[in-house]
């Protein structure tokens, strides 16, 4: 607004500068394609995806056909800049001013003539996209005029007079710089501010004698407003800090995949005779990357011939393509739009965090997601896209989850899976990291991404699910194997001596003993999260909770090949209580060798459908073998079998593998 | 990378056939019709060789080799030098062998043989039968040599009027030939031209302007010639003839009046004429015209 005002009280009156070879189209029409140029949009606000080639031809001139090219530009989106360039060898304007003398020298005739020539040679322009709606950009556009007079002379000497003519020439260059803005509050609404010659830069020459024929390049800006209040109906407006202005409409029409759009405009200019100076119809047709429109600029008087010279000789001309000189034409537009950058199908909705990241639970994340996208499928076909995220603080690489088709114009829920990385971080402390979220078609580059925090906690933390204490159990399985194994070996010849059926059993037996020997029950050293600790350090600080106990016991026997399995006894206060469960790889009938009491164990089938010989431990019992067996079968027998724990839920077991 | 290929195959190709860039645009002076034109031819080009007078005091221009076979011309001359007007008639007949022709030593063309053919009078008046002499430069030396016979009618400064020019009108041409029947036929004369020479700066300020305005008929187009004499000449030095429109007016181009050769002649005389030609007469062997000269003498500012 403030360089509205600074440009409203610098400017003077000046011709319509904003009016295009393309017609008018507003710029929320089009989702590709660039439907103008600097006149209308010297801050370059677009929609290019990627590349964009636009060629533009004059193919008539009143009153004749012609085949000329105006406009080859080429534009480049990279990120949220964008770079366009524009060589418009068309735009220029030529004047012939005849003076109707014919010179007579030596039978031959000369015509004396003054030319007038003023063209636009090449411009480059930047745009910033700051936010999803708010755009600034500028254009540097390189203008050259020229103007040549033919004169006689009289040559007079002793041998020979004689009349010659000398062209007198003038020349002048510069470069216009304009900036401007533009805003979508809305939707349907974008207003855009441009100046127009607010820097003029690198002047050289001139015309001296005859300055009133140089180009006017008054400062000014125009204020747009492009606006659809019903779908497919455009209006635009563009109003000038002189009282020039274009009003304008489009309308878009969608057949059999292809994109119509219909346009009119009209426009006053301050310099060009009647009030509406003239106005625009023209035609848009857009097909995949192709698009080709035909625009026509019909002026109000008509113009045709010779025209009188006074006006340019007082007033000057202010406007290369559209002055009080230009005459009638019909001019087609060529935009190619090349997508080496693949062109966006999909993008996110939303994404949903399911958990916190747990690294211990590493294995988990490859079956469990971890977040949840919901993903809209924005083009005309069915797509296959291809999740994938990357966690700061624990990937090393993105992490690609598996691929969904989504039909054309659905939503539907994407899965995100991850793998934790182990040389990542030795996960000691928790930390809010953040998790990119991608998602990606047929290309490389990804269509969208969105950035969310994530919760990674440290290698200790568990969520409070029993089932994934498991995945503390795996965690120092070596270590585990060479303590059981030292034991068994203190033991060897007591083992030998058992029959070979109940040699596991004894096995439990002795390992249990060993390891309550060491160990007392100490509860967690935090209360606000759930927190266990690995065999190697349960064994290292001789202690821990049921959680800790259970997991470091049940590492001792799987990795000597000893079933285990987890009990959850969850109770009605929602606290929940852990001990073991062990296969004793016994049959039903061989139970007599280890108990005459049958509510000391149980049977659960194993892989073959064979019914094994399972004994509860309650890891927490650290006095003997037989005592915790006694506590945990009792525990087990009570809640698990008279109460119907197991038919209820109450009661769940979690298997290590 | 195919794709791309392609497409700039046919970038080139576009560039290729689009070439056929619209005419400019023709504009025009309004004050000037732009049917006007102006057309400007030096009349002496060869000063070393020939010695060129036009009529300020006789005939209105010089053609030192006429090519035609018969010239017959009439002219009502008005001389003006600041508030001194004289009005004259001139008229003279000339018959031209152009089998004959009449060379310098090295063989430059000075003209014809001119021939006598018999008496000739206008309006009964009979025209004196006089040696045409022209002169040429040769070695430097100015040398007169006679090409033959001229029917020459012309008062002398201070003698009265023996018929003033009659214009708009016609004058009674009599041939007498040595053999054979007398040839007589009106010539039509054409309307009287007056011109006025108006100035404006000086040429050592850079800013010297002349427009020239006259009587405008809006007929045939009108000849104006500029020539440059000093004071103490006798007759003008022809530089060149600007021919327009018979539109009443127009400005000397500045850029001819910047390279007048001021510093050898301190007078400028124009000569407006407004010839009329007896088209019956007319072909492209014979000419037949009657002609009001008006010539104005000027001091260079």
């Amino acid at each position: 607004m403030i360089l509205l005002v600074f440009l409203i009280t610098v400017s003077e009156s000046f011709s319509q500068q904003s009016l295009e070879i393309y017609g008018g189209y507003s710029k929320l029409l089009s989702s590709k394609f660039r439907l103008n140029s600097f006149e209308w949009n010297s801050m370059n606000f677009n929609r290019t995806i990627d590349w964009e080639f636009t060629f533009s031809g004059a193919l008539f001139q009143e009153p004749e056909f012609v085949s000329d090219i105006m406009i080859a530009s080429i534009g480049k989106k990279l990120g949220d800049h964008y770079l366009y360039a524009r060589y418009s060898p068309g735009f220029r304007k030529r004047f012939l001013l005849n003076t109707d003398t014919l010179v007579t020298i030596s039978d031959t005739v000369k015509v004396l003539n003054s030319n007038l020539n003023y063209s636009e040679k090449f411009g480059f322009g930047y745009n910033y996209q700051f936010t999803s709606n708010f755009s600034a950009g500028f254009s540097l556009r390189y203008f050259e005029q020229s103007y040549s007079q033919d004169n006689i002379y009289f040559y007079f000497s002793d041998s020979v007079n004689t009349l010659i003519t000398i062209t007198d020439e003038w020349s002048k260059e510069h470069w216009r710089g304009d900036v401007g803005v533009s805003y979508q509050p809305f939707n349907n609404l974008i207003l855009s501010l441009n100046s127009y010659n607010l820097f003029i830069l690198g002047e050289t020459g001139g015309f001296t004698d005859h300055q009133n024929l140089e180009l006017n390049v008054e400062k000014g800006a125009v204020l747009s407003i492009d606006y659809e209040p019903i779908n497919n109906l455009y209006l635009l407006t563009n109003v000038e800090t002189s009282s020039s202005f274009i009003l304008g409409s489009n309308i878009k029409l969608n057949l059999f995949n292809t994109n119509l759009a219909l346009g009119f405009l009209i426009f006053h200019d301050e310099y060009q005779k009647p009030f509406i100076a003239g106005f625009q119809p023209s035609l848009n047709f857009s097909y995949k990357s192709l698009n080709f429109n035909l625009a026509a600029t019909i002026y109000s008087e008509p113009r045709k011939g010779s025209m009188p010279a006074d006006d340019l000789l007082n007033n000057g001309i202010h406007n290369i393509i559209n002055n009080q000189y230009s005459y009638n034409s019909v001019s087609a537009n060529f935009n190619l739009a090349l997508n080496f950058k693949p062109e966006k199908n999909v993008e996110f909705v939303d994404v949903k965090i399911i958990n916190a990241i747990f690294p211990t639970f590493a294995e988990e994340y490859l079956t469990e997601p971890i977040a949840i996208g919901k993903v809209v499928n924005i083009s005309d076909k069915s797509i296959s896209v291809k999740p994938s995220s990357f966690i700061q603080a624990a990937n090393d690489e993105i992490v690609y989850s598996p691929t969904i088709t989504i039909p054309p114009g659905d939503t539907t829920d994407v899965q995100f899976f991850t793998i934790i990385s182990e040389s990542k971080s030795d996960y000691n402390k928790r930390e809010i990291s953040q998790v990119d979220f991608y998602l990606s078609t047929i290309y490389e580059e990804f269509d969208d991404n969105l950035q969310k925090p994530i919760l990674v906690n440290d290698k200790n933390s568990w969520d409070g699910r029993v089932k994934n204490l498991r995945y503390f159990v795996k965690h120092d399985i070596l270590e585990s194997n060479h303590y059981s194994k030292n034991i068994l070996r203190e033991n060897y010849q007591a083992l030998q001596d058992t029959p070979q059926p109940v040699r596991d059993f004894n096995r439990i037996k002795i390992l249990f003993d060993n390891f309550v020997s060491k160990m007392q029950y100490v509860s967690d050293p935090r209360a606000s999260v759930e927190y266990v600790q690995f065999p190697t350090q349960t064994m290292e600080v001789k202690g821990g909770d049921c959680d800790d106990l259970s997991v470091a016991f049940s590492s001792i026997l799987e990795s000597i090949g000893i079933q285990t399995a987890f009990v959850d006894y969850i109770s009605e206060d929602g606290i929940s209580h852990v001990n073991l469960i062990i296969n004793t790889k016994l049959e039903p009938e061989e139970s007599n060798l280890i108990t005459k009491n049958d509510k000391k164990f149980f049977l659960r089938k194993n892989n073959s459908e064979k019914d094994e010989i399972w004994i509860p431990i309650e890891t927490t019992s650290l006095t003997d073998f037989n005592t915790a067996w006694e506590i945990g079968a009792e525990k087990f027998h009570s809640e698990a079998i008279e109460n119907y724990g197991l038919a209820k839920s109450k009661v769940v077991i979690y298997d290590i593998y | 990378m195919k794709r791309l290929l392609k497409y700039l195959v046919l970038i080139l190709i576009i560039f290729t056939f689009s070439c056929d860039e619209p005419a400019p645009t023709e504009i025009y002076i309004p004050e000037v019709p732009s049917n006007a034109q102006v057309d400007i031819e030096v009349l002496s080009p060869e000063p070393d060789l020939y010695v060129y007078q036009n009529g300020y005091d006789s005939i209105g221009y010089v053609a030192p080799t006429p090519s035609n076979k018969a010239i017959i011309n009439l002219s009502g001359i008005t001389n003006t030098y600041k508030n001194i007007t004289v009005k004259r008639t001139s008229a003279f007949a000339l018959f031209v062998d152009k089998s004959k022709k009449v060379l310098t030593p090295n063989g430059r063309l000075i003209g014809y043989n001119s021939k006598y053919i018999g008496k000739v009078n206008f309006n009964d008046i009979n025209a004196l039968s006089l040696p045409y002499r022209v002169k040429y430069r040769w070695l430097g030396n100015v040398v007169d040599t006679t090409l033959g016979w001229v029917h020459y009618f012309a008062q002398k400064n201070g003698q009265s009027l023996l018929f003033p020019f009659p214009y708009n009108s016609s004058i009674k041409f009599k041939l007498d030939p040595i053999i054979g029947n007398d040839i007589v036929f009106d010539i039509p004369t054409p309307y009287e031209i007056i011109g006025y020479v108006r100035t404006r700066g000086k040429p050592e300020d850079d800013n010297f302007e002349i427009s020239l305005h006259w009587n405008s008929m809006n007929e045939r187009d009108i000849a104006i010639v500029v020539g440059g004499m000093n004071s103490t000449d006798v007759s003008p030095f022809p530089l060149y003839k600007i021919r327009v429109k018979d539109t009443g007016e127009i400005s000397i181009p500045k850029s001819l009046l910047k390279t007048f050769p001021y510093g050898r002649f301190n007078q400028l005389v124009i000569s407006f004429v407004r010839q009329k030609f007896a088209v019956n007469l007319s072909t492209t062997d014979q000419v037949v015209v009657a002609q009001s000269i008006h010539n104005i003498k000027i001091d260079v500012p």
